[in-house]
């Protein structure tokens, strides 16, 4: 039993940090770390999660996960399942087999889901974007709304829609083009993806929208720390806030809140905003140092718990 | 690539300037200007039935087919724009955004253009 009991307790280590790392200011200071250790800690849940089934059913063979898998397989194979394990166990392995199996046919169709969205999204700039005078990778897109964004893939397009353009100086334009470039560039999307993955399999989850909500807020600091290479921060700045040119911080009632209850987006646009105004003060070598060692040590404990012999 | 882009553009902008369906020469004689070959407006056309942008049905003599566009460009455009403003289902990574925030009266207008062109609202609002 200590083998699930191992994976019982780093499954509630994890949920109990996602609270308070979601609402530490720490983060933002540096935000490649703190998505180092957000992926580590999605990564050792899942894991976690999956393991804690098997291990229960798996617990008479006292061993890790992977290796009593194998006797599994050889007992099955020699006819004698049930000399080793009850029904009880046997339901728990059902369950864990089930719930992995869930994992990833859910992962596999999401994938799918997001891949045909931005074909689609694609075939519809090639029909209704024109190529603006900013560079090859960017288009221009008449719509009634101020937009900026990026389509990632291998061939990645930045989007800004005509409103946009107006909004924006010269400068700012730039700006927001380094931002979404450096989103492209440093794959983001792919951060993101475990995060949409696991909130596909448990939609109802305030746990897992509160961690997907602070790792897509450190996606955009890391961009504008990016950006903040070529680009004064007060451009930017500047930027942001002519997408949210009233100021008052409320979208009002009228505004379309995304489906799955997401905050305000303007919250997370004054954190930027304030971010950038405030003089940079990065987390020390030895903060980031100890960040990516907990983060190691957060996806090995499961995975070693896994593959233990004894 | 870009050459096919503006071509698919400028067939879409035929069919959409036309209110019934059109044959292959039609859309040809329409874009005299450019002086198309037959075939190359047909694989345009073919590459933009498959893309889901124009419909295809048989003529009367049940041998040529007539294209139509499959929705306005008003409606494309309110399309892109629910993708745009993650409205179109879950919120999937398909997108990476500079600043998520839809003043008011963008919104209302999105909401005109959906409503006046039937589209479900995801939210649940008309």
């Amino acid at each position: 039993m200590s083998h699930a009991l191992h994976h019982a307790l780093m499954l509630a280590v994890c949920a109990a940090s996602v609270g308070p790392l979601a609402r530490s200011r720490w983060p933002w200071h540096s935000p490649r770390v703190a998505l180092v250790l957000w992926q580590a800690l999605g990564l050792a849940a899942g894991l976690s999660a999956v393991s804690f089934l098997l291990a229960v059913g798996l617990s008479p063979y006292d061993r890790g996960v992977l290796p009593a898998c194998a006797r599994l397989v050889a007992d099955v194979l020699a006819g004698q399942v049930f000399t080793a394990l009850s029904l009880a166990h046997l339901v728990a392995v059902v369950l864990g087999l089930a719930l992995a199996t869930r994992l990833l046919v859910g992962a596999v169709s999401a994938i799918t889901a997001t891949l045909r969205a931005r074909r689609r999204h694609r075939s519809l700039l090639a029909l209704l974007g024109q190529d603006g005078p900013h560079g090859d990778d960017v288009l221009l897109v008449d719509l009634p709304t101020p937009a900026a964004y990026c389509v990632p893939g291998r061939h990645p397009r930045v989007v800004i829609s005509t409103v946009t353009r107006r909004l924006l100086d010269d400068n700012q334009l730039r700006a927001v083009l380094a931002h979404e470039r450096a989103h492209a560039r440093e794959r983001h999307d792919l951060v993101l993806l475990p995060f949409t993955l696991l909130r596909r399999a448990l939609p109802n989850s305030r746990l897992l929208a509160e961690a997907s909500r602070a790792v897509e807020l450190l996606v955009e600091m890391r961009a504008d720390d990016r950006a903040l290479a070529r680009h004064r921060p007060e451009t930017l700045a500047g930027a942001l806030l002519c997408f949210h040119p009233d100021g008052d911080g409320e979208p009002g009632p009228a505004a379309p809140a995304a489906p799955g209850g997401s905050a305000p987006a303007s919250h997370e646009l004054q954190a930027r905003v304030r971010r950038l105004l405030t003089p940079r003060r990065p987390l020390s070598t030895a903060v980031r140092v100890l960040l990516v060692a907990t983060a190691t040590l957060l996806t090995l404990t499961p995975v070693s718990l896994l593959v233990m012999p004894g | 690539m870009r050459n096919l882009g503006a071509l698919e553009r400028a067939v879409m902008d035929v069919l959409w300037a036309r209110s019934t369906p059109a044959t292959v020469r039609e859309v040809v004689t329409d874009l005299a200007d450019r002086n198309l070959a037959y075939t190359t407006v047909m694989t345009v056309l073919d590459r933009l039935a498959r893309k889901d942008f124009v419909r295809r049905e048989r003529a009367e003599d049940g041998r040529t087919w007539r294209y139509v566009a499959a929705a306005s460009r008003e409606s494309f455009v309110a399309e892109l724009m629910l993708q745009v403003l993650d409205l179109a289902g879950d919120r999937d990574a398909a997108l990476v955004h500079f600043a998520r925030s839809v003043p008011v009266t963008e919104a209302d207008v999105l909401r005109d253009a959906l409503t006046g062109h039937g589209r479900p609202d995801p939210s649940g609002r008309r």
